[in-house]
């Protein structure tokens, strides 16, 4: 595997002694530290071979749909002035230099390509810079009279050329900032040609986790208690154990594994598996139960402060009438369900472990496994797949690699793989939280004066601190120790997310002088994590929606209304007014057609959309949706425009089907029978204009989902007078 | 043991007869190209060709296929990739990619049967195969920009 130098790194990419490699060390949420001769050789993400063609980069971000591959490597091609599709692209392995989000290899926020947009080209501009250093010493001329172009360096007078293999063994990069490109002469950001990984997708031979194969692998499944939380407290295994195949029936804590050569066996066996549960403290519950709860908690508690303009309450209380607007909104329990169950491969060996699968997170899996086995770090191996069959938040838990360790370890240091069925994988992963929300707002002269909105929902931190901090705490503080830590920092952290997480995107970006948004939580004990624009997903959809409603109750058109009450943020009324122009809004629609609108800034970027339902009887079907962004500066316009359906289409299947019930403490749905997706034959069509920038760019794989499911459902009451303030829409 | 034809070559396994067409591939014969959804015909992701016909081969006993002609993702591109796969590159539908090996299946079954479908036709055809990133649009206009290709190819 990679280490820190120079000859294991060369190895890792295949490639010649006689290579030039680079570290192009790339901080961000950290200082800066700039890439320099002394380290050059320490923090290893790029290198050239000798030989025609020969260029390798170690990808450190996950890549699960969102163009991460495509967005890094236009960055650094750009400057560096090579195609980006002559770059091989390899997965980094788990390493300090890595490290993006304190420390941690981490894919996740919408944050890639804004926090490498100066450093990847700076670290590109610098190896050119190298190049034609070297190129200039080695014909004997001066930098002025050489011109560079895809990676070759021609003299002015084009009688002499030198590649940038040709000069591999002879380049050195400098420490000193280079100037960057102006935008017009951009050759690569901004255009839309370049698809790193196309081809492979569309001849099947991109690998995923699922793929992973070793002589001699052992196949398992897990049956899991059907409440969260629960035991096993007997196991009846003896008919499993004679399905041919089958090598062992094995206690572990997430269930009982049954373990055979194959899939299918270990399917079919897990059915004459009958265990006898402990239930646990979650039998009880139910989605129901915990809305009523969360109902009456917000009756009485406004929440920790997320944010707090003026004195919202007062000018409430002073509120009657028709100037007072009330409702209640709630948000269910919903799935991510990536395409590519879960799944991990491991190998535990008494001095090492490699584990093999798709994750955005890689350190804390390392740390995690490191930990559980008890070997240092360094020991602990984990090879990341290329490829993510879907991420949306799911995959950067540690829940799955470590159910593998943990078996392979059981099973005397076999190599194992565990796959989720599709069952397996709407029942027993991490959900979004349901939410409930208390809204109240007043109104005076037909605008909006004050704003409260209240809160319930579980902490997304509580959960994920713990199994955070740890891995950013030093090695040597002890486990324990770090245990400790983290156990508080996660207390702590529960608190601060209802700032950060359970509230985000909740704030009005309207000109509201009066706002309260609080948050609670109920301290439940049900697995829950970040789902594709977290907090924005679902306040999202509550900001915008009431808004609708006071849009109404102050006798304006939606549109209107917001555009009036959008004095300060310039950017998102551009939005809004280029969606209006789209969808051509105000001019009357065909028989049946109604819109609704909605816009919402998240993670760096604005967007607005307006979706048109045609109604048949008292069902609809979304028709069309038009949506403008604003993401800054569009690096790939064509990725920009296929996550903004992206985000549409996964938001709509959540708007008008996504709901998870939880019963007597478990998950009813199972399938896509009943856990339904939108599919082409009602998915609408989408147009998205991206707004002209200037600006760096910011976070799009995300941003294109909280505006969708308000603007169905104000569609929805345009059509028919009636407000839907309880998700999924066609419930 | 069952024999069956896939991607043009004659093949044999012994494996228990109820074992699914779609894991006999992956594991016995170790094209992976073809993938696991939901096991239940419910998204698509396992599909293939049976005698030329898309089929959902996570429910497809590997008893029911003996004699029959399979082609896989892989045996699409045997000669480099497939006109429609060439397409489906060039306009990048794609995303996370783990649906497209199915979506691609059930495009080339359509557009072997109806050369010219229509837009009702494709929704119709591609309802069964689920994509979670949410490339139903592109996968469309690949369709037809394939379908005009080879229209104008004078197929």
């Amino acid at each position: 595997m990679i280490d820190t130098n120079r000859r294991d790194f060369l190895k890792y990419t295949g490639l010649g002694s006689a290579s030039f490699v680079v570290g192009l060390s790339l901080p961000t949420m950290a200082a800066k530290r700039k890439p320099n001769s002394a380290d050059q050789f320490k923090n290893h993400y790029f290198a050239i071979g000798q030989n025609e063609d020969e260029f390798v980069f170690v990808m450190d971000k996950a890549e699960m749909g969102q163009g991460v591959i495509t967005g890094q490597l236009t960055l650094f091609c750009e400057e560096l002035d090579l195609d980006p599709q002559r770059v091989k692209v390899i997965p980094a392995p788990v390493h300090s230099v890595y490290g993006t989000m304190a420390g941690l290899q981490l894919t996740g926020g919408s944050t890639s390509t804004p926090d490498r947009w100066e450093v990847l080209r700076q670290a590109g501009a610098k190896i050119r810079h190298g190049m034609m250093q070297a190129a200039a010493a080695s014909i004997g001329t001066s930098v002025s009279n050489l011109k560079v172009s895809n990676g070759e360096i021609h003299t002015l007078d084009g009688t002499q050329v030198r590649t940038y293999n040709d000069l591999a063994a002879e380049v050195k990069v400098f420490d000193r900032d280079v100037p960057l490109k102006e935008p017009k002469d951009f050759k690569y950001i901004g255009k839309s040609t370049y698809k790193a990984d196309a081809i492979e997708k569309s001849t099947g031979t991109s690998e995923f986790g699922i793929d992973f194969h070793m002589e001699g692998m052992l196949t398992a499944v897990i049956l899991r208690c059907p409440t969260f939380g629960g035991k096993a407290k007997s196991v009846k295994k003896s008919a499993a154990l004679d399905v041919p195949g089958i090598k062992d029936v094995i206690q572990i804590s997430s269930g009982v594994a049954i373990v055979g050569e194959k899939y299918w066996q270990v399917l079919k066996a897990r059915k004459l598996v009958s265990v006898e549960w402990d239930k646990g403290k979650n039998a009880n519950l139910s989605s129901e139960s915990i809305q009523n709860q969360y109902d009456n908690k917000l009756k009485n508690d406004r929440g920790f402060k997320v944010h707090k303009d003026g004195d919202a309450k007062g000018v409430l209380a002073d509120a009657k009438g028709a100037d007072l607007v009330e409702a209640v909104y709630e948000a269910p329990y919903i799935a991510h369900a990536t395409m590519e169950p879960m799944n991990a491969a491991a190998l535990v060996k008494p001095d090492r472990v490699d584990v093999w699968t798709g994750t955005q997170g890689p350190t804390s899996v390392r740390a995690e496994v490191a930990d559980f086995v008890g070997l240092p770090r360094e020991n602990v191996h984990v090879h990341n797949m290329k490829y993510l069959g879907g991420g949306f938040g799911r995959r950067s838990t540690v829940d799955y690699p470590l159910e593998a360790v943990e078996l392979s370890k059981a099973l005397g240091g076999e190599l194992v793989k565990v796959i989720w069925s599709r069952e397996d994988d709407t029942q027993f992963s991490p959900m979004r939280p349901i939410s409930r929300h208390h809204m109240k707002a007043a109104l005076k002269d037909n605008r909006p004066v004050a704003w409260e909105h209240r809160i319930g929902c579980e902490s997304l931190l509580q959960d994920f601190a713990p199994s955070i901090i740890p891995h950013v705490l030093p090695e040597w503080v002890p486990g324990s120790a770090r245990r400790a830590v983290s156990g508080i920092a996660g207390w702590v952290m529960g608190a601060v997310d209802l700032h950060g997480l359970t509230g985000e995107g909740a704030k009005p970006e309207y000109d509201i002088p009066n706002v309260f948004v609080g948050a609670t939580s109920l301290g439940l004990d049900i697995p829950v994590h970040f789902w594709r624009s977290v907090g924005n997903s679902y306040n999202g959809f509550v900001k915008e929606s009431f808004m609708d409603e006071l849009a109404y109750a102050a006798g304006k058109d939606p549109l209107e209304f917001r555009r009036e009450n959008l004095g300060t943020d310039k950017r998102l009324l551009a939005v809004l007014e280029k969606v209006a122009d789209m969808s051509k809004w105000g001019e009357p629609l065909p028989e049946g057609r109604f819109r609704g609108v909605a816009a919402h800034f998240s993670f760096g970027s604005y967007v607005a959309e307006v979706a048109e339902i045609q109604m048949s009887g008292s069902s609809f079907n979304v028709e069309k949706v038009y949506c403008a962004v604003d993401c800054g500066i569009a690096v790939n316009p064509d990725v920009v425009v296929d996550q903004m359906k992206s985000g549409i289409i996964y938001g709509l299947t959540a708007a008008l089907y996504g709901k998870l019930d939880l019963v007597e403490g478990g998950i009813r749905q199972s399938n896509f029978h009943d856990y339904q997706m939108v599919r082409m034959s009602e998915c609408p069509d989408i147009e998205v204009a991206i707004m002209e920038s200037k600006e760096s760019p910011m976070g799009v794989g995300e941003p294109g989902l909280p505006p969708i499911a308000a603007a169905v459902a104000n569609a929805l009451f345009a059509a028919t007078g009636t407000r839907h303030r309880k998700l999924p829409l066609k419930a | 043991m069952i024999e069956f034809e896939l991607n043009g070559e004659k093949v044999s396994v012994d494996v228990p007869a109820d074992t699914p067409l779609l894991w006999v591939v992956r594991e016995e014969l170790r094209l992976t190209g073809t993938k696991f959804g939901c096991g239940m015909g419910l998204c698509g992701a396992c599909t293939m060709h049976i005698d030329g016909t898309a089929s959902r081969t996570c429910i497809m006993p590997i008893s029911a296929v003996a004699g029959r002609k399979i082609t896989t993702i892989e045996g699409l591109s045997t000669k480099g990739p497939s006109q429609l796969q060439k397409v489906w590159a060039e306009l990048g539908v794609p995303q996370c990619g783990y649906c497209q090996s199915g979506q691609i299946m059930q495009a080339a079954s359509l557009l072997n049967q109806n050369q010219q479908p229509s837009e009702a036709e494709i929704d119709a055809s591609m309802a069964g195969n689920i994509c979670r990133c949410g490339t139903y649009n592109k996968i469309k206009d690949a369709i037809k920009v394939a379908a005009t290709r080879e229209a104008g190819s004078g197929q």
